[in-house]
């Protein structure tokens, strides 16, 4: 059991953690129920297992070593899964996800600016995808759509966001 | 910007066959870039989906707030389990969540159907007022509640108000068409047809409430503001605060004053020139200046064009054109214009009264009856004066027996456009003239009456200014608005 202390350090690295790792397991997973049932059965292992954490490493990249494992484990359920990343590729694109996913943190506000300028058509799609969990078919039905033309949309909204977010960083970088 | 590779978007949309998906995992191996490429996306669109998630829990914050105060309220739970029980409360306490997640899904299904909050009802209702129900049409009575996914009408002559549980005021004109949206759309209105005149209440920070016409969406956070969705177009004017206005781009940010419209052409701004209430007015503004020219020089190149400070004044209820032999001593052509230039694209709305005219006096006369003059005339001018831009002409009930568009310059008189549908004889209306491009509307209240594509040349040097003219007998002008588009 970690002490009060000790309890402290783990809720402040998995703070800064959390959401790297909780969207690691929503990229590998691609299911949302899933993926939210896997991120508390990850973090609870983080919990238990903080004992063994080594404080010299990034505390990012040993907790999706963690999250690895467990998305390994719901893959390996073959009802559940039908091609999935070998073990290799799994960890080569865990490495990947610490680099980058702490190089994106920046991004997050700007983020949250450009989704409020989204007019309302693009709102609405994006909050039925990633809120409501729809998918493209779901969606095309809500709004009185073509599924495909429902995907080519959301690559556009996502597109348009990033474009977004690097035109919002430039403008911090700017005025710091 | 590169664009994705295909397998990446597919995989991102959870769109993968399965041969597609070996070909994905064979693709990704192929170069480090690919991986490094698909890994890029994947962080992008999560973080793209926990910030959707935030935002739509921030909109509910109000939850957050009571359960905060709730905790403060009962600090001993927190203390007595500690970090501990709160990491793992879910799996101890097992039973007691499935039930509130019961009850908060209950709760959420309930919030949804009222609108998230919206919740209108029907302030007032003048004339035919009916409400889309079950695809039924049912009258509709003051106090009623809309609930979500249902619609309002109001018939030609008819009015109503709507108001919404935070205060804020929509009122329906005639022939309008407005409905609430069900579900995570909720907090939309739509404005399929008609005008809607609305005061907004300072809305919750990142819960705008957004209009959405046919050709654009108008965000607000809380203000006063005017929005048309016609066939051809959708405009927006902003009396107070600002709005957003997008057609599915970036959008402009619409201020008090401004106004916007949207069309199959996209969207467009436009910035104001003047708003005069001649109502109120003590004098005329210097820089509207009037000038005449006799009718025998009219059209011809030596045009005798002089000032006529006396062409126009004021008078109980708005401006109005001078009787033309009293003033002059002959026929002519009076024009009353801006004497600063404001580009080609300009829009002009003028509000007026076609109340009698008793030559050289403005007494109203006694009996109501007379005070309808039939035979009124107004023209504006846009993309330069009345003697060299396009003039506009409206007429009632007479000659050009409605509406035309025309050109004097550089003498002669050139026939553009002509809509031959009587003008209202009486009554107050608003004419509005909207010339973008080179694209001309006419509307004589919400209908649109003339929309044409303009080719005639005009002269380059001219100043790109507007003006208000008559040869006749001209209504009373109670206010002048023009906006000219784009940006400074």
């Amino acid at each position: 059991m970690l002490n009060e202390q000790e309890q402290e350090r783990f809720m402040r690295l998995w703070a800064e953690s959390q959401q790297a790792v909780v969207n690691y397991i929503h990229a590998t997973v691609r299911d949302g129920a899933a993926a939210k049932d896997l991120a508390q059965d990850t973090a609870l292992v983080l919990f238990r297992r903080f004992g063994e954490y080594d404080g010299d490493r990034p505390f990012l990249a040993w907790a999706l070593g963690v999250a690895q494992h467990q998305v390994r484990g719901f893959h390996r359920d073959a009802a559940r899964s039908r091609v999935c990343f070998d073990t290799e590729l799994l960890a080569q694109f865990t490495e990947l996800w610490a680099e980058t996913a702490a190089a994106a943190t920046e991004r997050s506000s700007a983020l949250e600016i450009c989704l409020e300028r989204l007019p309302a058509r693009p709102r609405l799609m994006v909050r039925l995808r990633y809120f409501e969990e729809l998918k493209s078919e779901e969606i095309a039905r809500h709004i009185g759509s073509k599924s495909a033309a429902v995907r080519v949309a959301l690559q556009r909204i996502r597109e348009q966001l990033r474009a977004c977010v690097e035109q919002q960083l430039r403008m911090q970088r700017r005025t710091t | 910007m590169t664009e994705p590779h295909p397998l990446i978007t597919a995989y991102l949309d959870n769109a993968l066959s399965e041969a597609e998906y070996e070909e994905l995992l064979a693709w990704l191996k192929a170069h480090p870039d690919h991986l490094r490429a698909f890994v890029e996306a994947n962080v992008f669109e999560q973080q793209v989906r926990s910030a959707v998630v935030g935002e739509v829990r921030r909109e509910s914050a109000g939850a957050f707030v009571q359960d905060e105060e709730s905790r403060r309220r009962n600090p001993g739970r927190d203390t007595a389990g500690g970090l501990m029980d709160r990491f793992v409360w879910p799996w101890r306490s097992w039973a007691m969540a499935g039930a509130g997640v019961l009850v908060a899904g209950a709760m959420i299904i309930w919030w949804m159907g009222q609108g998230a909050g919206l919740r209108p009802t029907i302030a007032s209702t003048q004339g035919e007022v009916q409400i889309l129900r079950d695809g039924q049409r049912i009258p509709a009575n003051t106090g009623e509640p809309i609930r979500p996914g249902e619609r309002i009408r109001t018939g030609p002559n008819a009015s109503a108000e709507l108001r919404l549980a935070d205060g804020t005021s929509i009122r329906m004109d005639g022939s309008t068409d407005v409905g609430f949206l069900p579900g995570k759309a909720a907090r939309q209105v739509q404005v399929k047809t008609g005008m809607v005149r609305c005061d907004v209440a300072k809305q919750p920070p990142g819960q705008p409430l957004v209009f959405q016409t046919p050709h654009a969406d108008l965000t607000v956070l809380g203000t006063a503001f005017d929005l048309l969705a016609a066939p051809v177009e959708s405009r927006a004017r902003v009396h107070q605060g600002r709005v957003h206005w997008a057609d599915g781009g970036p959008g402009v940010e619409v201020a008090a004053g401004e106004a916007c419209t949207a069309d199959s052409q996209g969207i467009q701004a436009w910035q104001p020139v003047c708003n005069l209430d001649f109502r109120t007015l003590k004098a005329v503004p210097p820089q509207l200046e009037t000038v005449f020219c006799n009718e025998e020089s009219l059209l011809t190149a030596r045009r005798r064009i002089v000032p006529a400070p006396n062409g126009i004044r004021l008078e109980d209820g708005g401006l109005r054109f001078a009787t033309l032999p009293h003033a002059f001593g002959e026929h002519g052509l009076a024009v009353t214009r801006w004497t600063e230039p404001v580009g080609g694209d300009v829009a002009i709305e003028v509000e007026l009264s076609a109340a009698a005219k008793v030559d050289g006096d403005s007494t109203p006369p006694a009996d109501p009856a007379s005070e309808r003059n039939p035979n009124w005339s107004l023209q504006i001018a846009v993309d330069g004066d009345s003697f060299d831009g396009y003039r506009v002409v409206f007429a009632a009930p007479k000659y050009p027996n409605g509406i035309e568009v025309d050109s004097i310059h550089p003498v002669e008189w050139m026939l553009l456009a002509r809509d031959p549908r009587p003008m209202p004889e009486a009554g107050d209306h608003t004419l509005r003239v909207e010339k973008r491009r080179s694209q001309l509307r006419v509307w004589v209240d919400r209908e649109l009456r003339i929309d044409t594509a303009l080719s005639y040349p005009l002269a380059p040097d001219r100043k790109r200014t507007f003006a208000l003219s008559e040869y006749g007998a001209g209504p009373l002008i109670r206010s002048l608005r023009v906006w000219r588009g784009g940006r400074d």
